[in-house]
This record gives structure tokens, sequence and C-alpha cells, in this order.
């Protein structure tokens, strides 16, 4: 019999397909984690960390009412982590006015505005208002005369 | 969750939208099921489109009239497809699918399986959905068209200000749809836009190769897209979208269906998909545009074909770039280095570091085994200079594009997988291109 002389080809491509057929499906979470829904659109592509910063959005929109004004500061400071927390807060509070505490990791200062502040880690020692919420992220404050 | 299906559902639209044009006589050379794929793609870059003019023009958002518009727009474009007798021939294989083709067809659904169970199980989304696509469509949908306040707003400069819209403009129409932006629905793009090229590519790379070859090179291409959506983490961003356009246009214009003016059109408007979809789609374009129009230039009457191919790219981008002009936006795309401040004494580096980026999805396999099929391949056709070429100028593209930057390692880091992946594609059809195969039109069908 006489062999086509695209087979070697037709093989490769197959082959090829399959292999990276397997791969994709080894590189899957494990089957209990398929079977149901995340709790996070992070659930298993980003640093635990991550997951439960937007866990603490996603319960701080319960509590910032809309066209309120709310900041996001991180205990300890730190305008490189102000930054990035402004960006996921304009993500998941929509309808709110999110003012930055920092940008490109530099600080604006203008959280002193906010009528709301989400402070991602530990609870401060000083309180910056009424405490609405608390989490293992982190807690959502009212400030005080506002 | 009943705004993630309503979400998702709403891209139901893209086909709906399309489906007038590939409706069209002219198209049933391709299958039903490819046809349905290739009327998704081309429903997306209508229906973004029309966002687009209307953000241009002032005109608020609103889902039907956007999707009766795109529907109607696609209707009318079949006046631009000339006699569809021209393509109408039925494919000559009419034998049942044998052992390889059913394979085939099994492993591709099996990787877009995979990519779905990556995508719904938070695996693979892509930090970018949250932090660029998502809050950007967000706003668009909020504001009902392209939302300047935000765009203006220096502390969003990191939103990419002038990067085309197609993405964001798709997750506006469907969080308009749904009520709201749905994070975990827009992870779902990633499927969804395989599932779209899965039922189009084995059609439109039936042309070029004998079916089972043609099947098993879809299966491939999917495959190796699947693998690297949940490696790469692209779920919800540009990149699936860029492949679903880039990889069908490259398909029609290596086959013989692009020497019609339908196929032209059809590859234009998939060449505007690729340009609104992500900045590298420009290069892209330009690059098979010219390579096309070089090569087949004894079989095609240049004029019309080159307006053909490029009118909706110009249109879809000009209309873009109007309305960041007029609206003192931005009068091009955003730079990344000044043209000329090239740094060649780091060519080393960024090649050693796109060789160790690109090793570490799957030790390279996604590149490497079409390249090996490529170099397989029996009896190369002049054609296969088509999608190599613009492989090879997109590859130095990318090169010259990270030589700007002082320290490219950690760009190279997070963005060469992403970008160099759609070079497995055309890689991949480069393969199939041969002298005297697959399913070719007779030659007085040929000119256009």
């Amino acid at each position: 019999m006489r062999i086509r002389p695209d087979t070697p080809q037709l093989f490769l491509l197959l082959g090829g397909a399959a292999i990276l057929t397997v791969l994709a499906i080894t590189r899957l979470p494990p089957l209990p984690d398929l079977l149901h829904a995340p709790s996070t659109p992070f659930d298993h592509s980003a640093p635990p960390a991550a997951v439960r910063q937007y866990r603490l959005f996603v319960e701080a929109a319960a509590v910032v009412p809309a066209g309120a004004s709310v900041s996001a500061i991180c205990a300890p400071r730190s305008p490189a982590c102000e930054t990035s927390l402004h960006r996921e807060a304009f993500a998941l509070l929509p309808g709110r006015k999110v003012l930055a505490a920092a940008v490109w990791d530099t600080p604006t200062h203008s959280e002193d505005q906010a009528d709301f502040l989400i402070v991602a880690g530990p609870k401060p020692a000083t309180s910056p208002g009424n405490l609405l919420l608390e989490t293992p992220a982190g807690s959502v404050w009212r400030r005080s005369g506002r | 969750m009943r705004a993630g299906l309503a979400w998702i559902l709403s891209l139901a639209c893209c086909p709906l939208a399309g489906w007038p044009l590939l409706a069209h006589g002219s198209y049933r050379r391709f299958s039903l099921v490819c046809r349905l794929g290739l009327a998704a793609a081309v429903g997306g870059v209508l229906l973004s489109a029309w966002m687009t003019l209307f953000a241009l023009a002032g005109i608020a958002w609103r889902p039907i009239p956007l999707v009766a518009l795109a529907a109607a727009g696609a209707f009318l474009l079949r006046f631009l497809t000339g006699s569809h007798e021209a393509l109408r021939r039925e494919p000559a294989e009419r034998a049942a699918p044998g052992l390889i083709e059913n394979l085939a067809l099994t492993l591709t659904a099996a990787a877009v399986l995979a990519a779905f169970a990556a995508a719904g199980s938070a695996a693979a989304t892509s930090p970018d959905l949250f932090t660029i696509w998502g809050p950007k469509a967000q706003a668009f949908a909020g504001a009902r068209t392209v939302d300047t306040s935000v765009l203006r707003d220096p502390l969003f400069n990191y939103l990419h200000v002038s990067y085309p819209p197609l993405v964001t403009n798709l997750y506006a129409f469907a969080s308009m749809a749904a009520g709201r932006m749905a994070w975990g629905a827009a992870t779902l793009t990633l499927p969804l836009c395989l599932a779209a090229l899965a039922l189009a590519l084995p059609g439109v790379l039936r042309p070029l190769a004998p079916r089972r070859l043609a099947w098993v090179a879809s299966a491939l291409i999917v495959s190796a897209f699947g693998f690297l959506g949940n490696e790469l983490d692209v779920a919800g961003n540009g990149e699936p979208w860029l492949w679903l356009y880039e990889a069908l246009a490259m398909a029609v214009l290596a086959g013989e269906a692009s020497l019609t003016a339908a196929g032209q059109l059809l590859a234009g408007l998939l060449l505007a998909g690729a340009i609104c979809a992500k900045v590298e789609g420009l290069p892209f374009a330009l690059a098979a545009v010219v390579l096309f129009l070089a090569l087949r230039r004894k079989e095609i009457r240049i004029g019309p074909a080159a307006t053909r191919l490029i009118l909706p790219g110009a249109v879809c981008l000009g209309a873009w770039l109007a309305f960041g002009a007029t609206r003192r936006l931005f009068y091009g795309y955003e730079q990344y280095g000044r043209f000329f401040d090239i740094r060649w004494e780091r060519l080393g580096l960024v090649l050693a570091d796109i060789a160790r980026f690109l090793w570490r999805p799957g030790w390279a396999l996604p590149w490497i085994l079409p390249l090996a099929a490529l170099l397989l391949a029996p009896s190369k056709a002049r054609l296969a200079l088509i999608p190599i070429v613009v492989a090879v100028t997109l590859a130095v593209f990318f090169v010259f594009t990270y030589l700007h930057s002082t320290d490219a390692s950690l760009w190279i880091e997070w963005s060469a997988g992403r970008v160099f992946s759609p070079l497995l594609a055309f890689l991949a059809i480069a393969s199939l291109c041969r002298e005297g195969d697959g399913d070719q039109l007779e030659p007085n069908v040929t000119a256009c």
C-alpha cells in the first residue's frame, strides 16, 4: 500500500492536537472545583490576596450607595498597592465616585475627600469613621461628619 | 447568574446580525455550520462598527436598533459580493467523514469544552479584564456611548484611551442588554470565540487541502488556542477575538475564495475585526493585504480587490480615529516609545526572553507543532508565502516594539505568549498551502 505524501504531516497535526488538548485538560482545576460555580472570576487564576480583595469590593458595593464618593486604601499604606486598588474599585463599584488615593504609585491624598473609605488589610488603629463592614480582607467605613 | 446569562446570550446577536450576508448564495460554497461561525465573526464587526459610528454621530446606543442596523448593513453588503454563481459549487468530497475526520472533530470539541471548563471555573481569567477591558465597557454601557469623561480623565490613562474599540463595544453591548457588566460571563468569551472558530475554520480551510488535512489542521489551531487560553490567562481580554479574526481572515486569503468579490469582502470584514480587536491587528492586516495583492496580482483586478479588502477596516478604524480627533482625545495610537529610539544592544536579551517565555506554555509546543507541520508539508505552494511572511513580519514587529524599552523583561513575560500566539495559526495554515490540492474553483470563475 502506497503511503500518501501528506501522511506524516497529517499525523503530526492530529497528534499535536491530541497532545495540546490533553495538556489543556491536565491544567484544569480539580474536578470538584469544576462542578460548582466559582465564587469570584479570579478563584483559580490570581493570588489569594486578589480574590480576597475582589470579595471585599463586591461586599463593599452593598454598603456604599450609588453616587457616593469612595476611596480605597491599603493597611499599611502603600502607593503601589493603592494604585491597583483604585483600578479595582473603579471596576467593581460602578455608579460611585471613586477617588484615587494613589496614581502611578504616587500618593494623591484624595482619599481625604471621600465619603466612604475601603481599607484593604487589617483594621486601622485609629478609626477613620463609622465601621460599616468588616471582612477578613478589610473593612468599609463611613467618614465621620459626612 | 441571570445577568450573566443575559450578558452571554446577548452575544447571539452577532451571528444574527451577520447572517443576512452569509446567507447569500456567494457563500453557499461553505457549509451551514461554517457560515454560522463566519456570521458570528462578521456580525461582531458590523455591530461594533455601528456602535462606533453612533458614538461619532453623538447618537445614544440602543441594543435593538444597533442589531437591526447591523443586520441591514449585512444585507446591503450582499450587493458587493458580485455574482453568486461564482462560488456556488458544492464541495467535491461528499463521502461520510472517516476516522481521521471524526478524531479531528472530537479533539476540536474537547478543546472547546476544556476552554469552557477553564473559563467557567475562573482558571483562565485575564487580569486585564478588570483593569482595562471591563471597566471601559462598563463605563461605555452606563453612558450608552463611548464615555469621553472617563477617557479624558488623566486618572484613567491606564485604560489605553486610543485602543481600538471592538471588544469594549461588544462588552458594552452585552452589558446594556444584561443591565450590568457581568464579569464571570465576560470570561466565557474565550470558549465562545473558540467555538465560533471551530465552527468556521474547517470549512474555510477546506479549499486549501483535502478534507481530512483541513480538519486536523483546524483541530490543531483550536486546541493550541484552547491550551494557551488557560496557560496565558486570556479569558475576557482581546486575544480570543483576535484569534478568531486573524485565523479566519488568513484562511480566507490563502484560499481560492479570496479570488472572488464575495471572498474578498468576507476577508475585508474579518481583517476589520482584527484591526479593531487589538492594536497588533493593524500590522497584521496591512501585511496580509499587501502580500495577497502582490502574490495574486495576475489573478485579480487590483483596484476592486484592494477596495474590498481595505474598506471595511478603513471605515471601522477611521470612525474610531475620527471620534478621538473630534473629541480631542487622541489623534492616533499611543506610542510605545519614540520610533527611532531603538536599543539594539538589548536585541540578544529580548530574543532570549521571548524564547524563554514562549517555552513556558507547554514547552513551546503550540508553535513548534505547526512549524513542524509546515516543514513536513509536501509540494508547498507559492501562496504559503502569505501566512509565512505575515508571521515573520509580525514577529519582527513585536521584537522591534520590545526593543524600545530600557528593560523589556517584565513586559515580555506578560505579553510575549499572547502577542505571538496568532502566529501558530498562520504556520498551520501555511502548511496546508500546496500545489493542486484541496477543493479549488474552476479556472474560469477565479477572476473577479
